[in-house]
Formats: structure tokens, C-alpha cells, sequence
């Protein structure tokens, strides 16, 4: 529930409570969780977690968690990094962030992540999502191709572009939309969010993705069935993605699991996604969302309290003890590039039956400038470079590094791998071989009108992108643009199954 | 005016005899505090030591070939711990053979090259951590004429040296982000060096095409090695320095 107290003077509004040993921290901007006006506000660190404070002209104060962890939160902000620029921008500075979105030229960061929404149809009906699906849109040849284009004029080249919905493989056009983007050249990696139904009964599908060398985001909150029904709605969703992980391990898809994360309902069971990415090949990564609050579903969530919500060093703490000691909170940083409060990862290296996390044989100022720009790990100048210094590191560290023989002999193996001696490989080959060795957990925090801040969507990487050009910092179009973009705002239409006939 | 080499601690393998003697007399000269193996020559060593350590320089030594990496190990860290460290090491134990290719058997082949390169590079890669730990100290290779130019000589011996030359450019480029030198001297003919078995036509030959006319003296190589690791040589790595009096 939205805490909401009497309008109150501004001095007085903002004024920590020294009664409850409050610090304030630093200004900020926020939403009112009633209007969605930009509002001042304030960070306060209470209790060991930090809190924003709004005072929203006419309806009063409100307050959200931003931070499980007040010592997590004050450090992550000595990682911040400068963002890059994108080439191109497709709006004006006019009203100020975040009404200007599109990028305007005061945002920060460029594309890492552009998300591509296909279709608005879903066949699921889940309490959490984030969007609002009203099943009358599907995406149009001739606006994928404008989008592509569009992103390869503003970014150039591009890592990784994510085909999303509503369910994506639900558009009945959906392989024609898939292969225009992977036939971009100057688009390395495609990749696709489901739910996983069309992947659980469909293995030709699996198989088809497999082929293409798409990599699939399988939603994946839990695997058992009491949260994942508070999460995605009603059905036996346990069997349902046991199978879709059954058949993309078959057919060799690069999947990546997403777990949405909601304080008191499945936050018990990260470690049981730890565990799947840790046992499972075809898992290359893993990422934990803490739940955000927006769309249809998820704006009337229950349980909701803005004031205590899963937070990235929540996640972290929970990975923490429910992994059995695999993973530390020091395995954990943030991403430099993005806001420190919207990304964390960790790399982990496959050592044995064993994953060893980067950051306990890299040194960490190495570490930071590998992941100072990406979310992902390419084999470039500064990687070598990050690699090298590590293997000197341990060669020269006399055992401080706990396992270094066996770390710098999976190196050496990998090296091997990469660089036989009796053939070239391509870099897709030798991507692929790194990619075996290596695995991710992100933890990516998504915003709702509770705790979204404007300097943190200004740094945003993660966007929209939209048929006439511009792109929509994710946080900002899902809670203050979907609603408006015509394309969704006809009637609500009847969800569409693959294959049915008209 | 402080000496060249003041504090520096130097280890120079093949210490105890020929051009070795005069790396380590002279390095000492210099400041350094030196450390040497040798293979053989036990009481050569000791004479070395006491010549040294009479002249009130710091001495260590023990008998470790090049080949013997556990040993050469050992040594290192012993070094280390004793002094704090290693600034300098000049991988100068070698041997040759004057053997024409028809009697050049792979078991002679082998032995040379494994002596001349594979000696330096495992002794390098043992020192090289300390200094990549420290991120300073230089490496000084001692190759030879007859591992850059086109002469007559066993091809064995020319292969190894030849081999130093790639090493020592290699090296140095790997080793340059922590700011450590590797280079090479390439000596001539010296007195009494590996060439003084060569034949009188060969030696005749070599004085034909020597500018200076003459043959070198380790002396001569030495005082050169000694300004290369030193830290007035600061700017210099992956060079090859040819000193033969002009051939």
C-alpha cells in the first residue's frame, strides 16, 4: 500500500525524522504514485535501508524502499561510470525527463538491451506482468523492418536485440519477424522472452529456434507451483516449464532463465534457480527481476507494501544464504554502465563441476572495466587483457587465490578450445566455446511509480523500441507511455494460439 | 656518484667460469649484490665467491643447472627471501659444440638447445614472477653473432641463440605492461669464449671481417651487460645488441 500522509510544508516534508534516526541522504525526483507527475523527492537511510520521499503538490507525501541495503546502496554508487552516447536521438529537450522519451538528447545511455515488442497477445494471464496485453496488435513486416533500421542507425552495431510481447511466439508472422533480425548483420545475438508454452508443446519450434542460433529468455519465477501461480495466473505452470526446459535442453537452445522476484511469495526460492543454472549446460545465465509494480497485472498485485519490496542487494542476500556458500555478496557488483541501483551481475567460470565467480581471481579494478560497458562478456582487447592480468595475478600470487592451479589450468583448457592448433575457428565458433565456460546472473530491477527515479531512467539501456523511431527507456514507457501508445488502445481483442485457424 | 648497480640484486646463470666470472666481477663491481649458479664447476664457484666477498660485495651461489627447474626454483626463492627480491637476471649458461651437420646426432641437438633456450626460458619464467609481482626488473639474455648473422658455425648452437633473439622480443613484449625490460646482448668472438676451439682458418676468417681486427674480452661484454640491466638503460626492450667489433 502507498503511504500517504497529510500535504505538509516543503522544508518541514523533506526535514529527516530525527526520532527515527533518519539521514538524509541526497535529492532526488521521483513520480506520485497517484498522478505520475515528476515530483521532488529525497533519498533517506533508515534502519540500515534507504527510502525515497515524495511530496507531490497535490496529493501529498509518499515513500517507497529503494534499497534493502543501505551499505550495498552507498557503495554502488562509487561504480558509476559515463554512459555512451547513442548516434542518433528522435525527440527534443522540451518538457525535461522523463517527458521527453524517445531518447531526447539529455538521456545518458545508449541501447545495450533494445527490446522489440512483437505482439500484445498473450496466452497467459499473469498477476505480475509488467505490461498491459490487449490482444489486439501484432507487429507489421514493414514496422520490424523500419525498427531494425532505425537501431542500426542509432547504435551501429548491436550485441543483443530482444524480440518480447505480450508472448512473442504467439505472433502468427513470428519466424518471418525473427529471421529479418537475424539476417541484420549488424546484429550479433536475438533473443526471445516467452513463458515457455509454445516451447513446452511445440519441440519443431524449439528446434527451429535452435537452428537460427537464437538464444531464448525463458520465464522461470519458481519451480514449484504455489508461487508460480500467485505469479503467472492459474494452470499447472510447474509441469509446463519443466517441459519447455526439457525440450530446449534437447534441442540445444542458449536459454537464459528470468525469474520475477516478489517480496513473501517466491523470494525463498532463488537458490533453486542458482541451482538450475548451475546443474544445466544449455543455461548460460540467469536473471533475478525483483518485482515491479506497473501494467495491468502488476499495478494490483497482492501482496504489495512499496515499503518493503525485493530490492538488487536483497537478491544478492538471498543468493547469499540459500545458495550453500556458492555465491558471497562480494561475488555481486554493479553494472558501471547502467544506474548502479539498476543492474548487478556476476560472472561465474566453469571450473570442473565447480563455478568459480570472477571476482575471486580478477582483481576487481579488471573486473570493472570488463563489465564497465556490457552485460555480457566479449572476447576483445580488454578482455584479454582482464584474462591476462588475472592469469599473471595468480600465477604470481603464491596460492592467495583459493583453487588458482585449477582455475589457470580451465583457462589454459579454454585457450586450447579457442585456439586449436590445427584449424581456425570462427568467432561465433569461439563465442560459443566462451559461452560453455562461462555463465551470468544479472539482477536487473525494474521501476514503478513507487520507487521510479529520473536520474536512474536517464542512465537506462533497456528500451523500447517503437515503430516511428524512437526508443522508450523501459522504466518510463511501462509507466508512463504504454498506456498512451495508439497501437494498443483499441478494443481488447481475443488472445490468439499459435497454429489455430482463423 | 652512486655505483651503476647499487642495491640492485642480480642473478646470472653459468656463473662460476668464462664470460659468467666476468658478468658476476663485474656486476659486483658495480653495487649489485650477486647471486650465480653453476653446474660443474664446484671450486671455480668458491674461488669466484671468495674473490667477490673479499671485496666486501654480497655473494651467493649453488650448483643448479638451468635444465633443473625445481632446482632453479628453490634457488630463486631462496634469493628472494635472502635479498627481498631479484632486479636483474642475466641468463647466460650455454655450451657448444663444433659439429658439422653430418655428425650432428638429435641427442647433441637437443642437449644444446635445451641448454641455450629452454634453460633461459625456465629460469626467466621463474624470476619473472617475483618481478611481475613487484612490476619492475629486467631480464638480460646472452646470445650470440652467430645467432643474427649469416657465419659459419654448428647450426645447433646458431639455432639456440637464434632462438634467444625470438625469446627475448617476445618476452619483452609480454612482460611490458608491468614495466619489465628483456633484452639480449650477441656477442662476437671472444677470448677465450665458446670460440676457442675454433679452428685456425675460422678464427683467421672472423679477423678478416672484424673492423676492430681483433677478438673481444669479457670484459668488454660485460661492462655493456652491466649498463643494460641497469637503470640508466631504462627505455630499452626487446633489443638484440650486437657487440663484434665491427664483423
Amino acid at each position: 500500500m502507498t503511504a500517504r500522509l497529510p500535504l505538509l510544508d516543503r522544508k518541514i516534508t523533506f526535514t529527516p525524522d530525527a526520532a527515527s534516526k533518519e539521514v538524509f541522504h541526497s535529492f532526488s525526483k521521483g513520480l506520485c504514485p497517484q498522478c505520475k507527475r515528476a515530483v521532488d523527492g529525497v533519498r533517506i537511510i533508515r534502519s540500515g535501508k534507504v527510502y525515497l520521499r515524495k511530496q507531490c503538490p497535490q496529493h501529498g507525501q509518499s515513500e517507497a524502499l529503494i534499497s534493502g541495503d543501505a551499505d550495498w546502496f552507498l557503495q554502488s554508487l562509487t561504480y558509476v561510470k559515463e554512459g555512451s552516447r547513442p548516434l542518433a536521438y528522435s525527440t527534443e529537450v522540451e518538457r525535461g525527463c522523463p517527458d521527453d522519451c524517445g531518447l531526447c538528447p539529455d538521456h545518458e545511455q545508449h541501447s545495450c538491451l533494445p527490446i522489440i515488442e512483437i505482439t500484445n497477445h498473450c496466452n497467459l494471464e499473469c498477476p505480475i506482468c509488467i505490461v498491459e496485453n490487449r490482444h489486439n496488435y501484432n507487429m507489421s513486416r514493414d514496422e520490424m523492418g523500419r525498427i531494425l533500421d532505425g537501431l542500426v542507425k542509432k547504435e551501429g552495431t548491436l550485441e543483443t536485440i530482444n524480440l518480447s510481447g505480450g508472448e512473442p511466439t504467439l505472433h502468427p508472422d513470428f519466424f518471418a519477424l525473427l529471421d529479418m533480425a537475424v539476417a541484420k548483420r549488424e546484429i550479433s545475438r536475438v533473443s526471445i522472452s516467452t513463458n515457455g508454452l509454445r516451447c513446452a508443446t511445440d519441440y519443431a519450434f524449439c528446434e527451429e529456434l535452435a537452428k537460427r542460433k537464437v538464444y531464448v529468455s525463458l520465464q522461470l519465477d519458481a519451480l514449484s507451483n504455489p508461487a508460480l501461480r500467485a505469479l503467472r495466473g492459474a494452470g499447472d505452470q510447474k509441469a509446463a516449464k519443466e517441459k519447455a526446459l526439457a525440450n530446449l535442453k534437447r534441442a540445444g537452445v542458449r536459454t537464459t532463465v528470468v525469474s520475477t522476484v516478489a517480496r513473501g511469495v517466491n523470494d525463498d526460492q532463488i537458490g533453486e534457480c542458482v541451482k538450475l543454472l548451475y546443474e544445466n549446460d544449455f543455461i548460460l545465465s540467469l536473471t533475478f527481476q525483483p518485482a515491479a509494480f506497473t501494467g495491468y497485472g502488476g499495478a494490483h498485485f497482492a501482496p504489495h507494501d512499496p515499503l518493503d519490496v525485493m530490492t538488487i542487494p536483497d537478491v544478492v542476500k538471498a543468493a547469499e544464504t540459500q545458495s550453500g556458500g556458492l555465491l558471497k555478496k562480494s561475488d555481486f557488483l554493479p553494472l558501471p554502465c547502467s544506474h548502479p541501483s539498476c543492474f548487478a551481475l556476476t560472472y561465474l567460470l566453469k571450473v570442473g563441476d565447480e563455478f568459480v565467480p570472477f571476482p575471486r581471481f580478477l582483481d576487481l579494478d579488471k573486473y570493472l572495466e570488463l563489465i564497465s560497458n556490457r552485460g555480457t562478456i566479449r572476447p576483445d582487447d580488454k578482455f584479454e587483457e582482464a584474462i591476462r592480468d588475472a592469469i599473471d595475478q595468480m600465477w604470481t600470487s603464491s596460492g592467495q587465490v583459493p583453487d588458482c592451479d585449477k582455475i589457470m589450468g580451465v583457462l589454459k583448457q579454454a585457450i586450447f578450445l579457442m585456439y586449436p592448433e590445427d584449424r581456425a575457428l570462427e568467432l561465433s565458433e569461439r563465442l560459443r566455446i566462451g559461452e560453455g565456460m562461462v555463465k551470468t546472473i544479472f539482477i536487473h530491477a525494474f521501476m514503478d511509480v513507487h520507487n521510479f527515479e529520473v536520474d536512474r531512467i536517464k542512465k537506462c539501456c533497456t528500451h523500447y523500441t517503437m515503430p516511428d523511431g524512437r526508443l522508450m527507456p523501459g522504466c518510463a514507457y511501462n509507466n508512463l507511455y504504454r498506456e498512451k501508445d495508439a497501437r494498443y488502445t483499441g478494443a481488447v481483442g481475443k488472445p490468439q494460439i499459435w497454429g489455430a485457424k482463423e | 656518484m652512486a655505483p651503476l648497480l647499487a642495491e640492485q640484486v642480480v642473478l646470472v646463470t653459468g656463473g662460476s667460469r668464462g664470460l659468467g666470472r666476468e658478468l658476476c666481477l663485474t656486476f659486483s663491481r658495480h653495487g649489485a649484490k650477486v647471486a650465480f649458479t653453476y653446474s660443474k664447476s664446484e671450486e671455480q664457484a668458491r674461488s669466484l665467491e671468495q674473490e667477490i666477498a673479499g671485496a666486501g660485495a654480497a655473494v651467493v651461489s649453488r650448483q643448479v643447472s638451468a635444465l633443473d627447474a625445481d632446482g632453479t626454483r628453490a634457488f630463486v626463492r631462496a634469493v628472494e627471501e635472502t635479498w627481498g627480491g631479484i632486479d636483474a637476471l642475466v641468463n647466460n649458461a650455454g655450451v657448444s659444440q663444433n659439429l658439422p651437420l653430418a655428425l650432428l646426432e638429435e641427442q647433441d641437438f637437443d642437449r644444446v638447445v635445451d641448454l641455450n633456450l629452454k634453460g633461459a626460458y625456465l629460469t626467466a619464467r621463474e624470476v619473472l614472477r617475483g618481478m611481475i609481482r613487484k612490476k619492475r626488473g629486467t631480464v638480460l639474455n646472452v646470445g650470440s653473432l652467430a645467432g643474427v648473422r649469416m657465419i659459419e658455425a654448428p647450426i645447433h648452437y646458431c639455432a639456440s641463440k637464434a632462438g634467444i633473439v625470438g625469446m627475448t622480443e617476445a618476452l619483452a613484449k609480454e612482460v611490458a605492461r608491468h614495466q619489465i625490460r628483456v633484452n639480449c646482448i650477441a656477442p662476437g668472438l671472444l677470448e677465450d669464449g665458446v670460440g676457442r676451439n675454433l679452428p685456425e682458418h675460422r678464427l683467421t676468417d672472423y679477423l678478416k671481417h672484424c673492423s676492430l681486427g681483433r677478438v673481444g674480452t669479457f670484459r668488454e661484454v660485460a661492462e655493456l651487460a652491466a649498463f643494460m640491466i641497469s637503470a640508466k638503460n631504462g627505455y630499452m626492450t626487446g633489443e638484440t645488441i650486437v657487440i663484434d667489433g665491427g664483423v
